[in-house]
């Protein structure tokens, strides 16, 4: 089974590292060569390599946030650190060097970071008093800042000054903000409709951040972006989505409800696809790789009719049939946590096993191969104590024990 | 109209790994090569605009994120001459291109937009 997991992990303390720094506890594989497994490298990996946080972060890992090629991770005690591609100032260090290590950010040392994400290019952190930091790639207006500059340092964002932020999610070129009194902002890239409604046609993006309008009086308790997708869960844990299609063809400059007979906990969005996550049953809708699919399969059918949002104009959507296709569990595990890259996708079980699948090209899939999955395969990783959580960039995984 | 959702069939999970060659297993495989493109059987992994690409002045070509990481890349070269693809210097991936060739017939260089500044003004 996986106990003996063949991760050298009885070899390290021989090789001069503390006993408690050669243990195991958080690990990266895929995608290497901008430094973003944080193994000390720049090259792919196609199975788990210990990630080289400081030892002290050991079970104080709150989230790690995967981008393009760069990431980063959060503790409890609200420090960040971040590592991989650095060429647009998105690590936040000042400078626009690579970065194969995590690397504690120093700007932000006398703040309490409690919500971090990562888009292709920037990076986003708010704070305990409701401040939104933005670093990284600037030119679609996605750092909120009212211009197209890049920044190598936090900056802060002026808009949100006089608001609390809560949480916030950054997609390709586009970010997503989620405040206190239950607004959610969008800005950046608006191509695709993914920071809501333009207000003339030849709009491609905004640079100051602006409300969303769509989602009635519930209140909304997480939002998701990734692509050109975006999505919020409200209360009831019913789905809206919006930007470039998921379902269907059409894009959509406001949130639409869909799947209203689910109750979902949990959402990851990857480029073409969405894993939802709903009473402990995992559903994905999408395509992996934009290969659609000629005939859909009956079998766990769910969803049946789509519904718009009442003040939704533009989209057919009323007429969409909507299917979801549904995972089950192995050996009844109950799945505790979903994560999507560009085009795979990992999940964690109750007992703490790894199962990734989708696209393996850079060995993201941390299976020792190149090989694309269509079924979830469990990841060689020792069994967690404790529980273990599991995070994607574009072509990579993290896997961290939690405590 | 009325559009059929697009799924993604995904077979109950496999205690096995991939090593399990049931004719089953194979089946499920071979469905999810077709689907997946697998490498040999080359369709583009999508279709991007020329005005949703970025003009990059160090590597003298148009790019667009690729999901492994790397970019898309398209030179101008390329564009003059007509060509559709753009190729990652990373992975099999390659997207169409879709532009107006008259646009491109005698084009110049872009102008240099302005990179991120090395410090932020705090």
């Amino acid at each position: 089974m996986e106990a003996a997991a063949a991760l050298g992990a009885a070899a390290a303390p021989e090789e001069g590292r503390g006993e408690e720094e050669a243990a195991e506890w958080a690990w990266s594989w895929g995608a290497g060569t901008d430094g973003q497994l944080g193994n000390g490298g720049f090259d792919d990996h196609h199975l788990p390599q210990p990630l080289l946080l400081p030892i002290r972060c050991r079970g104080r890992v709150s989230l790690v946030a995967g981008g393009g090629a760069h990431a980063i991770a959060l503790t409890s005690a609200g420090e960040v650190f971040t590592w991989g591609r650095g060429t647009h100032g998105q690590l936040g260090h000042g400078n626009l060097d690579n970065v194969p290590h995590p690397k504690f950010v120093k700007f932000l040392e006398n703040h309490i970071v409690t919500c971090v994400s990562a888009g292709w290019n920037h990076s986003g952190f708010a704070t305990d008093s409701g401040q939104l930091f933005m670093c990284g790639d600037g030119s679609f207006g996605q750092l909120g800042t009212g211009d197209n500059h890049s920044r190598s340092l936090p900056f802060e964002v002026a808009y949100f000054t006089s608001r609390h932020v809560e949480k916030l999610a950054l997609g390709m070129r586009h970010s997503l903000v989620l405040l206190k009194d239950n607004s959610v902002c969008g800005f950046g890239s608006a191509r695709r409709g993914q920071v809501g409604k333009c207000t003339s046609r030849n709009e491609k993006s905004h640079n100051v951040p602006r409300i969303i309008d769509g989602f009635g009086d519930v209140k909304i308790v997480n939002i998701y972006a990734n692509g050109d997708h975006s999505a919020a869960l409200d209360e009831y844990g019913h789905l809206y989505i919006w930007g470039r299609a998921l379902i269907g063809q059409h894009d959509n400059d406001q949130p639409w409800s869909v799947f209203p007979s689910l109750s979902i906990s949990q959402v990851a969005l990857g480029w073409h696809h969405a894993l939802l996550l709903s009473g402990g049953e995992l559903f994905t809708i999408g395509v992996y790789r934009h290969q659609k699919c000629d005939h859909p399969v009956p079998g766990n059918v769910v969803g049946q009719q789509s519904k718009t949002s009442a003040t939704s104009s533009s989209h057919d959507g009323s007429s969409s049939v909507s299917t979801l296709e549904k995972v089950p569990c192995i050996d009844g595990e109950e799945v505790v946590q979903i994560a999507s890259g560009t085009e795979h996708s990992a999940l964690v079980t109750g007992s703490g096993s790894v199962f990734t699948w989708g696209w393996g090209e850079h060995g993201q899939l941390g299976l020792g191969d190149t090989s694309d999955q269509v079924v979830p395969q469990r990841v060689n990783l020792t069994v967690s104590p404790g529980s273990r959580g599991i995070y994607c960039g574009s072509g990579f995984t993290i896997a961290v024990d939690l405590a | 109209a009325a559009t059929a959702l697009t799924l993604t069939q995904l077979p109950p999970f496999a205690a096995a790994r991939n090593t399990d060659a049931s004719p089953l297993f194979s089946l499920v495989c071979e469905r999810g090569r077709r689907r997946l493109g697998f490498r040999g059987e080359m369709s583009a992994y999508d279709e991007v605009e020329i005005e949703d690409m970025e003009w990059n002045a160090e590597l003298k070509a148009y790019t667009y994120p690729c999901p492994c990481g790397d970019l898309f890349q398209i030179t101008l070269e390329d564009l003059r001459l007509g060509e559709e693809i753009a190729r990652c210097p990373s992975c099999s991936l390659f997207l169409t291109v879709v532009y107006n060739a008259e646009d491109f017939a005698d084009a110049k260089e872009p102008a240099h937009k302005p990179g991120p500044s090395p410090v932020a003004v705090a």
